[in-house]
C-alpha cells in the first residue's frame, strides 16, 4: 500500500522539478543566446520486488507481479538555433548553425551562443560581463577604427585584419552543462573542437535570440501542473484506502 | 517548487527593467543626441539536483539542471548615428561619425555629449542648452557679424567694417573612448568618463579617426520607433508568461495543501 503512496512522491517531485526547468526556460524567453532545456520523463521498471509478493525466484515467474515503478527526468541543453534579431550594433555577432564562441573566465575557458559583445577599457572583446571572447591566437584587441566581422569569424579594423573568432563544436552539445551568464561549461572528457572557417557561418550587427517557445512551453507547464493534480489523487486515493485498512477494519473486530 | 515562483518573479523584475528601458528610449525619441539603450539579459546560476527514484549506480545521463531565473546584466547603450536635422542655425554642429563635445559641468568636471546645439550666454560663450560651456571654451567677439565653423572645428567670424579678413577665435575639439558604450549617462544629453570607458583622447575633427564636424545640422535621436514596439510587445508578453508560472506554482502548492483532509 506504501507503495502507492511513494510512487505518487516520485512523480509528484518530478512533475515540480518539470516545473522549475520550464520557469527558467519562461524566465530567459527574452535572453540573448539562451538554450531552453527539455523535460523528458521516463519511466521504467525496476527489478522485481522481492519482499512485496513473497519474494524468491518463484515470485517472478508470477503473471501481474507488482513492480516498483521508477520515473526519470532528464533536461538535456537543446542547441536549436534560436530567432535572429537584428541590431546593427558592430560588436554583435550571431552564429549561424553549428558552433560555440570561446570565452575565458578567471583563466577557466566557457562557451556561449551570446554574441552580445563589447569592448572593455583597453578595447579587448568582451561579453558583457567582462569576461574575454577569445580569437584563435587568444583575446581579441581592435584598435580604433571601422570594426568588420566576416561571415567567417575574420575581424578586419580599417580594411587590416585584426584576429578571427574561436568557434568551436562538440560531439555532443546535449552533455555541455549551463553555468549561468549564458555560459556553458564542457566536461573535461569532451575537448572543444574548433570549427574551420569554411563552416563557420555567422552574422555581424545580428544577435541570436532565445530558443525558447512560449507556446510549447506554456503547454508542457499546463500538463506539468495538472499530472502533479492527478497524483496528488493517486495520493489521497491511497491515503483513503489506508484509512479503510486501518480504522474500519480494526473497528470491526 | 518555491523555486519556481522565485524564478517567475526574477524573469518579470527584468522585464520590467525592459520596458522601462524601452520606455526611456521611446520617450527621447526627439532628443537631439539622443543614444538608445538596449536592456541585456543573462540566465542565473544553476543547481544540480538528482532526482528521486533514480537507482543507484545509474549509468544513463540523467542529470538535471535546474537554473534560477534571469538577471539584468546591462542597459547596452548604442551609438549609431542619429537622423540628420538640418537647421540653418551656424551654431549647430553635427559630429559625423566618432567623437563627443566637451562640455564643462557646473562641478568643474567635464561631460561628453552629442548634442551639438549651442548657443551664445551672456559674454557670448559657446554653451550647451543647458548653459554649459563648451570645453576648451570659445567666445564669440561682441562685433562678429557672421560666424563659420569649419569641418576641422575651426571657428572664425567676420567682424563688423571688415568683410575681407576672417579672423579665427578657437578650435573645436572632439573626444572618443576606447569603449563609448561603457560610458555613464548623466542626464541632459551629457554622458560621462565612467571605469568601463577608459581614457578619453582628445584631437581635431576629422583626424585620428574621430568624425568631422557639420554646422547647421543637428543629430537627432538614434531611437527607432518601430524597433522599440516590437521590443515592448515582447517584453510585454514574456511578464505575462511569468506571471503565469506564478499562479501554475501558485495552483500546485494549493493541491500539496489540500493532500492531507
Amino acid at each position: 500500500m506504501l507503495k502507492g503512496l511513494r510512487t505518487a512522491e516520485t512523480a509528484m517531485n518530478i512533475q515540480m522539478n518539470r516545473t522549475n526547468v520550464l520557469a527558467n526556460n519562461l524566465a530567459n524567453v527574452n535572453t540573448t543566446g539562451f538554450k531552453r532545456m527539455l523535460t523528458q520523463v521516463t519511466e521504467r521498471s525496476a527489478a522485481p520486488n522481492d519482499q512485496g509478493l513473497g519474494g524468491g525466484q518463484a515470485a517472478r515467474a508470477v503473471p501481474g507481479n507488482v513492480r516498483d515503478l521508477i520515473l526519470d527526468m532528464r533536461a538535456p541543453i537543446d542547441m536549436t538555433q534560436g530567432g535572429l534579431r537584428e541590431t546593427g550594433n558592430s560588436t554583435d555577432v550571431a552564429l549561424q548553425g553549428e558552433g560555440l564562441f570561446k570565452v575565458r573566465r578567471n583563466g577557466e575557458e566557457y562557451y556561449t551562443r551570446s554574441g552580445a559583445f563589447t569592448l572593455n577599457d583597453t578595447r579587448e572583446l568582451v561579453t558583457m560581463e567582462g569576461d574575454q571572447v577569445l580569437g584563435t591566437g587568444g583575446p581579441i584587441t581592435l584598435p580604433q577604427g571601422e570594426l568588420l566581422i566576416r561571415n567567417d569569424g575574420t575581424i578586419i579594423v580599417n580594411g587590416a585584419e585584426a584576429g578571427r573568432l574561436s568557434v568551436v563544436k562538440f560531439d555532443d552539445p546535449s552533455r555541455l552543462r549551463h553555468v549561468g551568464t549564458t555560459l556553458f561549461g564542457a566536461p573535461d572528457d569532451m575537448p572543444a573542437q574548433p570549427l574551420g572557417a569554411d563552416v563557420v557561418s555567422l552574422a555581424q550587427g545580428v544577435l541570436e535570440q532565445s530558443n525558447v517557445n512560449p507556446i510549447d512551453t506554456m503547454v508542457s507547464m499546463i500538463a506539468a501542473q495538472r499530472a502533479f493534480e492527478m497524483e496528488s489523487k493517486v495520493m489521497q486515493t491511497a491515503d483513503r484506502t489506508l484509512d479503510q485498512a486501518v480504522n474500519k477494519l480494526s473497528s470491526r473486530a | 517548487m518555491l523555486r519556481a515562483m522565485t524564478t517567475a518573479a526574477s524573469g518579470m523584475k527584468a522585464q520590467q527593467t525592459n520596458i522601462d528601458t524601452i520606455a526611456n528610449n521611446l520617450a527621447n525619441v526627439n532628443t537631439t543626441g539622443y543614444k538608445k539603450s538596449h536592456a541585456e539579459f543573462q540566465d542565473l546560476l544553476y543547481e544540480s539536483i538528482v532526482p528521486t527514484g533514480r537507482a543507484s549506480g545509474d549509468a544513463e545521463p540523467t542529470r538535471v539542471e535546474i537554473g534560477h531565473g534571469v538577471k539584468l546584466v546591462a542597459t547596452n547603450k548604442q551609438f549609431s548615428q542619429g537622423l540628420i536635422r538640418q537647421t540653418s542655425n551656424p551654431l549647430d554642429l553635427m559630429v559625423e561619425g566618432d567623437g563627443f563635445f566637451q562640455v564643462r559641468l557646473p562641478d568643474g568636471s567635464i561631460g561628453y555629449s552629442r548634442d551639438g546645439s549651442f548657443k551664445l550666454d551672456a559674454e557670448r560663450n559657446l554653451v550647451t542648452s543647458s548653459g554649459y560651456l563648451l570645453e576648451p571654451p570659445i567666445q564669440i567677439p561682441q562685433d562678429a557679424t557672421e560666424i563659420n565653423i569649419a569641418r576641422d572645428g575651426t571657428v572664425s567670424v567676420l567682424l563688423a567694417g571688415n568683410t575681407s579678413t576672417v579672423q579665427d577665435v578657437g578650435n573645436i575639439e572632439l573626444a572618443r573612448f576606447p569603449n563609448a558604450g561603457g560610458l555613464m549617462a548623466r542626464g541632459g544629453n551629457v554622458f560621462l568618463q565612467s571605469p568601463a570607458s577608459g581614457q578619453p583622447q582628445l584631437s581635431t575633427p576629422g583626424l585620428d579617426g574621430l568624425g568631422e564636424i557639420a554646422s547647421g545640422f543637428l543629430e537627432m535621436s538614434n531611437v527607432e520607433t518601430v524597433e522599440e514596439l516590437v521590443s515592448m510587445i515582447s517584453a510585454q508578453r514574456a511578464y505575462e508568461l511569468n506571471a503565469r508560472t506564478i499562479s501554475a506554482a501558485d495552483e500546485m502548492l494549493s493541491t500539496v495543501n489540500q493532500l492531507k483532509r
